[in-house]
């Protein structure tokens, strides 16, 4: 038997009489096998000084005081407060859903490059979109960008487009010309 | 007439009088279950409060209606540890180094061994405190398997089952832990060609891969 096969049989954990014959021929293994029974006497003093270890004294008293507690809630009651617990996050999680879908509905949704719209509502600019206010010199057509976007007609009223005063909740669908920098240039109502 | 020797009743049975809100059959089985729970999270930290903190978490968890603890798939105490294993490792994980720090520092490593041959004095005198560091200071899966097979005195078939893996496993770790606790154990000795591994030959089962 080599020492490979010797230790590959894990002598430590269990004796067998059978490979203690390698000991007797191999030194080394003998010394390591003796520190490794030593250590495993070591081991079971550690063993035996920790059987006495206990939790204290205060745990216990803890512990029953919250089983009372649970013990003279009545089961109904136990489980509304779970109920209570479990409800909230289900319905957070729903309400933040509507509302991302809500915000996500009047977000500006930009339409897919079309060049020719670009050109076209450029070259319409005069006649359909409105020059906002605090806008700068009108994008060039290469520059240009046109999202369209949902916004309330209050809103247009704060850039300066002229809207009749009814309905200004309403949400109206309109085109948004950008300038070079992303800056709203121009916007044009759609409906 | 003599007096009736009570029958020591089952896990199963008090937790089913626990349930029913009986306080003393919770006594009972916070009497009889808290002392390996404690000292296999204290073994495991090396630290009392952490021990105490797991403890009560698991017992917190037995109250709970929904503690999840299902009779038909084994014992109460073997889920109860493996509650208290959690904890343990979450804690582990949470402070990793704290206690791995000691294999990596010289000092400390020092000070798991307490003289020339602090393998022989285990068997001799009562140095078996820095045995109980070095076993904290072990990587934590070869840590379990000490604590639970040679501290708790689990056999292996049980320890398998609370670590969730083969019985080759545990043996193999076992083995691979005894080495590593020797090695600390060593006095250093300057270079590796030196001392123990100069004594005991080109084989050390100490370095084998398992």
């Amino acid at each position: 038997m080599t020492c490979r096969e010797f230790w590959a049989a894990r002598p430590e954990l269990d004796a067998d009489v059978r490979l203690l014959e390698h000991t007797r021929e191999c030194a080394p293994c003998a010394v390591r096998l003796e520190q490794q029974r030593a250590l495993g006497l070591g081991l079971r003093r550690v063993a035996r000084q920790g059987m006495e270890l206990q939790a204290p004294a205060a745990l216990e008293q803890r512990v029953v005081e919250a089983f009372r507690l649970h013990a003279q809630t009545p089961p109904e009651a136990r489980r509304t407060r779970r109920e209570r617990l479990r409800w909230p996050v289900p319905v957070a999680a729903a309400m933040l859903l509507v509302a991302m879908l809500v915000g996500w509905r009047h977000l500006p949704r930009p339409l897919p490059p079309v060049p020719n719209a670009v050109t076209a509502a450029s070259a319409d600019l005069d006649a359909d979109f409105i020059p906002l206010p605090y806008a700068g010199e009108a994008a060039s057509t290469d520059d240009a960008h046109l999202i369209r976007v949902e916004m309330p007609r209050s809103a247009l009223v704060t850039l300066g487009v002229p809207v009749a005063e009814d309905d200004t909740e309403e949400f109206v669908e309109a085109e948004v010309l950008l300038g070079m920098g992303g800056a709203p240039e121009a916007v044009r109502i759609l409906q | 007439m003599p007096e009736a020797v009570p029958i020591l009743e089952s896990d199963h049975e008090l937790l089913r009088r626990m349930r029913a809100g009986d306080e003393q059959a919770f006594v009972t089985l916070y009497r009889r279950l808290q002392g390996p729970i404690y000292r296999f999270a204290w073994q495991m930290t090396g630290g009392a409060a952490v021990a105490e903190d797991v403890a009560q978490e698991v017992f917190l968890a037995l109250i709970r209606d929904d503690c999840g603890y299902d009779e038909s798939r084994g014992a109460l105490a073997a889920y109860l540890f493996g509650i208290a294993r959690k904890l343990v490792l979450r804690h582990l994980d949470r402070n990793r180094g704290a206690t791995e720090d000691i294999d990596a520092d010289s000092t400390s490593r020092r000070s798991l061994t307490a003289g020339p041959d602090p393998v022989a004095a285990l068997l001799h005198n009562e140095a078996v405190d820095g045995l109980r560091r070095a076993v904290v200071s072990l990587p934590k899966r070869y840590r379990e398997v000490v604590v639970l097979c040679d501290l708790e005195e689990l056999d292996y078939t049980q320890a398998a089952q609370l670590l969730g893996c083969p019985i080759g496993t545990v043996r193999s770790r076992l083995h691979r832990a005894r080495g590593l606790l020797l090695e600390k154990l060593q006095p250093k000795r300057g270079s590796a060609k030196d001392g123990a591994a100069k004594e005991l030959g080109a084989w050390n089962p100490a370095r084998s891969v398992v």
